[in-house]
């Protein structure tokens, strides 16, 4: 649905791109990610591969312990202790910063990524002024004089939709609401002209109409900034609500990644299709729930084939002995199936 | 009716059923002094045996508080609450604990890591209220294990404590614990919210399930709306302490009466999209006139972008548009045409 009608709103996005094409330059790339938790002793993220392109708004969805989380850390440099990045890489806009040093990745934060997590409160200092907070990342980090932080945190304060940016400035994070701390943690994030915005479970902990402003926020700031978006999320329905592609986790691995259309629409892996069925639809009827049988591996379960199979409905013999490969099903659609060239799967898939 | 009549005798008397459970303009005040706050203003509510009501509304409308006054867990200034036709409200002293022990009434506390014991077993948390009631211990043990059977789990797992097992077998086993001293009424407050969305599908069949076997009336606060269609029969909306809809879960989503029912329909994800009225339709945008209003002014007045001076000054009772389907707006009739009309 939206993915094309909203990059060719913008005539300049349309004029340089050529629909069906990789459209612009990755912002974020990362290339067969593997991260190991514990000291080394399980592998979390196995083999993950992912780009967001400028002004993209990308989702990446699963449950917990399917290793989003942790890719999203490793593409901010700040995996918890314990973890580290057993092999891949991580590059921003073409440069590898895999490896890279505690100075590069402050030099990256806030002027090439910025991120806004499910706590707004835990990452602001309570003592302190949402505005100076914001006026002192300006005057550290974009060096600007105290007048000059101060102007600028006004009008990102009005920018993010805070209705009364000269009050907002003087009050303590106590005094704002759950929405209101986003909207403030985002101007943050946004301060420097980052190109990414990551947002981790960003609006989970938000009412639903709170959680559709943020929302409608984020493809404002698409809109206007052409700024990309990396939003996490165990809730497809949100995803769903606001990105143009999504990449699917399972057990550490990409299942699937395709546009919304792709994946809501025409799901090619059974865990999606699973996953679809679960979410919220748009009609609001009386019906029987579905739930997906069993649960997810532990993290550090070693498997043979797919990761899926003893959860899957349509699993054949070689699903849990072959290792099982991407494939490429459409333009931008990859799923990792061991039956996904298999017609009468994808028949099944599409009519149930 | 009267509320001092025994239910037995009114269910043989007539042939409607009295409602089990009922809320008579509770007003509950938080705090004192500068810090008063008033989080109930004046709730009307019934709950039928055998029904599921949805209770919704945002952070601070005042669920908790009206869940937790139900059940006794704060003093409300005003109003009573029946049980049974029988005032719980004021009961004090022995009275109540004679109430608590009984266990018509069970309250399932959000959030399953932080509101079951760590320290406990599965079998201590699940028998705790039997034990206070003073039932033998080898009684206790059965019906904690017909208990688990009827959410779905395993004899096996009474040994293990809250930090042992996983997000959705909690969840049930706070379900087990309010199930265990046979209830005749069941609160849930925020079952689901910590859930994927599969588990949050487990536990609210469960609870749909519980309803057709025991016919046990449930009361759900939930802000996912979608979820709860599937399940509710009626649902309440609260907006700032005030109940501002009130009917058959399956009319009002499909046309809301009140907009900020509107609005939360509106704001709910989707992995697919309805024709319904989009949020940002039902959100005041700039350029909306912004009326005067004085204290004593519709609820919902300061974010509705249908609100006037002349008609919104007043908080509408809550009054019934049709059978069994009641609303608190006095623009009901003119503001969905409005709402369509807005870009």
């Amino acid at each position: 649905m939206a993915l094309d009608d909203l990059l060719f709103d913008d005539p300049a996005i349309a004029a340089t791109a050529v629909r069906g094409m990789p459209l612009r330059e990755d912002v974020l790339t990362i290339d067969d990610l593997h991260v190991s938790v514990h000291d080394g002793l399980a592998t979390a993220v196995r083999g993950v591969s992912l780009r967001v392109a400028a002004g993209e708004t990308v989702g990446l969805v699963g449950e917990s312990g399917s290793g989003k989380t942790l890719t999203c850390r490793a593409a901010l440099g700040l995996l918890p202790a314990g973890c580290r990045i057993d092999s891949g890489s991580v590059s921003f806009a073409g440069r590898d910063v895999t490896a890279a040093s505690r100075r590069t990745w402050e030099n990256i934060h806030g002027s090439q990524v910025g991120a806004v997590f499910q706590d707004p409160a835990s990452y602001l200092n309570p003592s302190l002024t949402v505005g100076a907070q914001l006026a002192e990342v300006l005057r550290v980090k974009g060096r600007l004089s105290r007048q000059q932080a101060r102007q600028r945190a006004l009008e990102l304060f009005g920018d993010v939709g805070l209705h009364q940016p000269e009050r907002v400035y003087h009050q303590i994070p106590a005094e704002l609401s759950g929405g209101m701390l986003q909207r403030a943690m985002v101007a943050i994030a946004i301060s420097c002209g980052p190109r990414l915005l990551i947002a981790d479970e960003a609006t989970t902990a938000l009412d639903v109409t709170i959680q559709a402003e943020v929302i409608d926020l984020l493809l404002d700031l698409r809109r206007r900034n052409g700024l990309a978006v990396m939003f996490v999320s165990h809730d497809l329905a949100v995803v769903a609500e606001l990105c143009d592609r999504i990449y699917v986790f399972y057990a550490g691995q990409v299942v699937e990644s395709g546009t919304v259309e792709d994946i809501v629409r025409q799901p090619r892996h059974p865990y999606t299709k699973a996953l679809v069925r679960v979410a919220s639809g748009g009609d609001f009827r009386r019906r029987h729930l579905e739930v997906i049988p069993g649960s997810p591996p532990q993290v550090g379960t070693n498997m043979a084939g797919c990761s899926f199979a003893d959860r899957c409905h349509f699993a054949l013999g070689h699903c849990c002995s072959e290792d099982v490969r991407s494939v490429v099903v459409g333009d931008q659609h990859e799923v990792r199936c061991a039956r996904a060239n298999d017609g009468e799967l994808s028949d099944e898939l599409l009519a149930v | 009716m009267t509320a001092t009549a025994p239910a037995q005798l009114r269910l043989d008397a007539g042939g409607a059923r009295p409602p089990l459970l009922e809320v008579e303009s509770l007003e509950v005040v938080l705090g004192r002094g500068w810090r008063a706050n008033k989080v109930l203003g004046g709730v009307n509510l019934h709950v039928n045996p055998g029904e599921i009501v949805g209770l919704v509304g945002e952070t601070g409308s005042g669920k908790t508080t009206l869940a937790r006054a139900i059940v006794g867990l704060v003093k409300p200034r005003r109003g009573r609450v029946l049980f049974d036709g029988a005032a719980i409200s004021g009961l004090r002293g022995r009275a109540l604990r004679a109430h608590r022990r009984r266990g018509g009434v069970q309250y399932m506390f959000q959030d399953p890591l932080r509101s079951l014991d760590p320290d406990l077993t599965v079998e201590r948390i699940v028998g705790e209220g039997l034990a206070i009631r003073g039932d033998a211990p080898d009684e206790i043990r059965l019906r904690v294990i017909d208990a688990l059977a009827q959410v779905g789990l395993d004899a096996s797992l009474m040994g293990r404590d809250p930090g042992q097992i996983s997000g959705g077998q909690r969840q049930r086993v706070s379900i087990a614990r309010a199930l265990a001293t046979g209830p005749r009424l069941l609160i849930c407050d925020e079952p689901v919210s910590a859930l994927d969305a599969s588990n949050r599908n487990h536990v609210l069949n469960l609870l749909s399930e519980l309803r057709g076997s025991l016919n046990l009336p449930i009361i759900i606060i939930s802000h996912d709306l979608n979820s709860l269609a599937a399940i509710a029969d009626r649902v309440v909306v609260l907006y700032r302490g005030k109940i501002v809809e009130d009917g058959p879960i399956d009319k009002v989503f499909a046309a809301p009466r009140h907009p900020y029912t509107a609005l939360l329909i509106a704001s709910t994800p989707h992995v697919t999209h309805g024709r319904g009225l989009r949020a940002h339709q039902l959100r005041r945008q700039e350029g909306d006139p912004v009326p005067l209003l004085g204290p004593g002014a519709c609820v919902f007045a300061p974010r509705c972008p249908f609100a006037l001076a002349e008609t919104c000054s007043v908080q509408p009772p809550l009054t019934e548009v049709e059978p069994g389907w009641s609303n608190a707006c006095n623009r009901h009739r003119d503001w969905p045409n409005l709402a369509r009309g807005r870009s």
